[in-house]
């Protein structure tokens, strides 16, 4: 089942998809990064004390700051990675 | 090439591309050492440009833009970029961009490309990190590609130079065509829809172009690595392993080259007071310019060595990792991760820690750091520390177990460290940004250093300090030099009058008599008399005149305190630290009787030299680094103020 969380929510391992981003200049941000909506996730670390969390998209990692996560939703897909 | 032409052209080159694009390599291979480096007007980001002879009738002015991901620019680097793409700069000339694209992230690179091409400009695209693609068994189609973009493409490995003469080539071939816009534009579109629907046509292009064996997933090996390195235990580990590296360069390694240098300075100030006349301009020669010159050169060991280890930890892409694992801690205090480097080289030397400080792209977190670095303990304070600790700690006092003057010692650096988290954290309400707040960083694959980079950055930082923060630094070595060494009126003479005729007369040590003619000397000056003159200021703290002076010219450099005391307790050598403590124990104030170096004066002046800015080359360096006194000297007033009342608490509370 697919659900509907926001990003700061996901554990490391889990792939997800890019539901909406609520904060507009955010938003344009990661859009010239590569990140748009509909995009795949995977959480690939986060940071010993839960802040940032680096995650992979197209091929790149990025380190985000958990404040900015909280503005992105994203649908889980999967558990676990395999 | 049409030979009859005498006219030579000259066109600018503009370099641009994503951060970790590899840029500054191809920027590197372009022009060789054949570069300088400057800033932009009116902000802090780094400048740097070169010129390359392509024809014999065509050179091109290469200039590095700041590293960013599109034309919406959210941090100072990527304004300048902006700004300078907006504004015509050309004077004049043809202006050429080349996009250096990362190969394997062919989509956000597109994305800055097209803005570019829809503002109209004569675009090159270099894909760059070709390698990395055929690692990822990815291909590109780059005829199709350019066919696609209608952009000249040029596929390169700039790290072993491959694809440079393409590149000098198609610059030289290059011919305006006109183009048709990438995306139509809309007028009044939302930022958001506009790079919506570039990364929607990228999208499709790439799905033409690029073809993929399986899934596209970040490099293995990186991931792999990233599994040690950024461990939530064992990466620390490694991390701190790595700091201790570049604290034994900056604190010890660098030490025998830094006395070589010193050595070398006083032998030739020496060869040269022995080779010319007594004169004014021989003093001023040996005593100001010389002494003045060496007091900037002896810094060239701990930049080299600081700037070797962050060239290293950034090009293999380490340096990241180190912000990835220190922000949650450091932002707290309003710093960034990165910000951990600074703070840790500057219990070296706060000026190659603070030129470090560069590494950090927000604004407002790169001038906290700057700001509260030099209130770590640097390796200058150790000479006024030991002198101050021996003097009024008996070496066998305890504290439980402990020695109490390690004790004491331990405690100032603790001190200094938590006084520069506690400013930071108060500051960070104080300093307004016009920054996003987003922060989002991209960490590169893991990668060998290429050593050429390295050697740029090292001679790159050398030339920054030496030419920009050495001319401000030999100004106030000079300033400094004629305040000590000149009197008001014909004070000086009288002096010399007195020890004249004293000096004929036999029986009288030669050696003792210069020494206290030195140390009236210096009384007299402007620099003693301001010492006087601000007693009653300083009493509160419990530092009578002698202190004074020594503060004030130990500005120059915390360790001139010892030399200054050791030249008013007039005992010559200022290596003789013994007998200048046994002096300075012995010393009693004329008005009461009592013990000058009481153990409440020498807290005291141990807190003061803890806080106060008492550097040059540091205010010099902040100075350079924020591109404005306002900060270099809030600063010094900050740094002082915290000094005084810090140390007045102390005295009263000892006493």
């Amino acid at each position: 089942m697919s659900q509907k969380i926001p990003l700061s929510e996901a554990k490391k391992g889990d792939l997800v998809t890019i539901e909406s981003i609520h904060n507009e200049s955010l938003s344009v941000q990661l859009l010239c990064m590569g990140c748009m909506v509909g995009e795949e996730i995977l959480i690939e670390q986060i940071a010993p004390l839960g802040d940032p969390m680096m995650i992979s998209i197209d091929g790149a990692l990025l380190s985000l700051r958990i404040d900015d996560a909280k503005e992105i939703n994203v649908l889980t897909q999967k558990e676990k990675r395999g | 090439m049409d030979k009859g032409k005498q006219s030579k052209e000259i066109i600018q080159l503009l370099l641009v591309g994503n951060p970790n694009s590899g840029k500054s390599t191809v920027f590197n291979e372009l022009t060789g050492l054949n570069q300088q480096v400057g800033n932009f007007p009116g902000v802090t980001v780094e400048k740097k440009t070169g010129k390359i002879t392509l024809t014999s009738t065509l050179k091109a002015q290469v200039i590095d833009l700041p590293g960013t991901y599109s034309l919406s620019p959210r941090s100072e680097d990527e304004r300048v970029t902006f700004d300078y793409l907006n504004s015509n700069k050309t004077e004049g000339k043809r202006e050429i961009i080349v996009v250096v694209a990362d190969a394997s992230n062919l989509r956000r690179s597109l994305l800055l490309c097209s803005q570019l091409m829809d503002l109209e400009k004569s675009v090159i695209l270099g894909l760059n990190m070709m390698d990395v693609v055929e690692q990822n068994q990815e291909s590109i189609n780059i005829e199709k590609l350019s066919k696609a973009l209608n952009l000249p493409i040029i596929p390169m490995n700039a790290r072993i130079g491959k694809g440079i003469k393409e590149l000098k080539q198609a610059i030289i071939d290059f011919k305006e065509d006109k183009r048709e816009p990438f995306i139509s534009p809309i007028d009044g579109e939302k930022d958001v829809d506009n790079a919506l629907r570039r990364n929607q046509r990228i999208k499709e292009i790439l799905k033409e172009t690029v073809t993929t064996k399986g899934d596209k997933k970040a490099s293995k090996l990186t991931r792999k690595i990233d599994q040690i390195l950024t461990h939530r235990i064992g990466g620390y580990f490694i991390f701190l392993f790595i700091l201790f590296l570049i604290f034994q360069a900056v604190f010890s390694w660098s030490e025998y080259p830094m006395t070589m240098i010193e050595e070398g300075f006083i032998y030739f100030g020496n060869l040269v007071s022995e080779t010319f006349p007594e004169s004014v301009l021989t003093d001023l020669l040996v005593d100001g310019i010389i002494a003045g010159l060496g007091g900037i050169i002896i810094f060239i060991p701990q930049i080299a060595a600081l700037f070797a280890f962050i060239a290293i930890l950034e090009d293999t892409g380490y340096l990241s990792r180190i912000s990835f694992m220190m922000d949650g801690l450091l932002k707290k205090f309003g710093l960034n991760g990165r910000s951990i480097i600074p703070l840790l080289s500057g219990a070296a030397c706060a000026v190659p820690a603070i030129m470090s400080a560069r590494t950090i792209s927000n604004k407002k977190e790169r001038l906290l750091t700057i700001f509260i670095t030099p209130l770590i303990s640097c390796s200058a304070r150790i000479p006024v520390y030991t002198l101050l600790i021996a003097l009024v700690i008996p070496s066998e006092a305890t504290l439980g177990i402990f020695n109490l003057q390690g004790v004491v010692m331990m405690a100032l650096y603790l001190l200094g460290f938590i006084a520069a988290i506690a400013t930071s954290w108060v500051m960070k309400t104080f300093i307004k940004t016009n920054e996003s707040s987003h922060f989002i960083m991209e960490m590169p694959i893991y990668r060998a250093p290429r050593w050429k980079n390295v050697g740029y950055t090292i001679v790159n930082k050398v030339k920054v300090f030496l030419f920009e923060a050495g001319k401000i630094i030999i100004a106030i070595s000079i300033i400094l030099w004629v305040m000590s060494s000149y009197g008001p009126g014909d004070s000086f003479e009288k002096i010399d009058q007195k020890y004249e005729k004293g000096l004929l007369e036999p029986n009288i040590n030669n050696e003792t008599m210069a020494e206290q003619m030195s140390s009236e000397k210096l009384q007299a000056s402007y620099a003693g008399r301001l010492g006087k003159f601000i007693e009653p200021a300083i009493r509160p703290l419990g530092f009578d005149w002698k202190i004074g002076i020594s503060i004030i010219t130990s500005f120059a450099a915390r360790e001139v305190f010892v030399g200054t005391m050791a030249t008013i307790y007039s005992v010559g050598d200022a290596d003789n630290t013994t007998s200048l403590k046994e002096k300075m124990q012995n010393a009693r104030d004329p008005r009461t009787g009592e013990k000058v170096y009481t153990k409440a004066t020498g807290y005291s002046l141990l807190i003061f030299y803890a806080f106060a800015l008492q550097c040059m080359a540091t205010v010099a360096i902040v100075a350079k680094e924020t591109n404005s006194w306002k900060w270099a000297i809030i600063q010094v007033v900050y740094m002082g103020g915290l000094a005084y009342l810090a140390s007045f608490l102390t005295y009263q509370y000892f006493s």
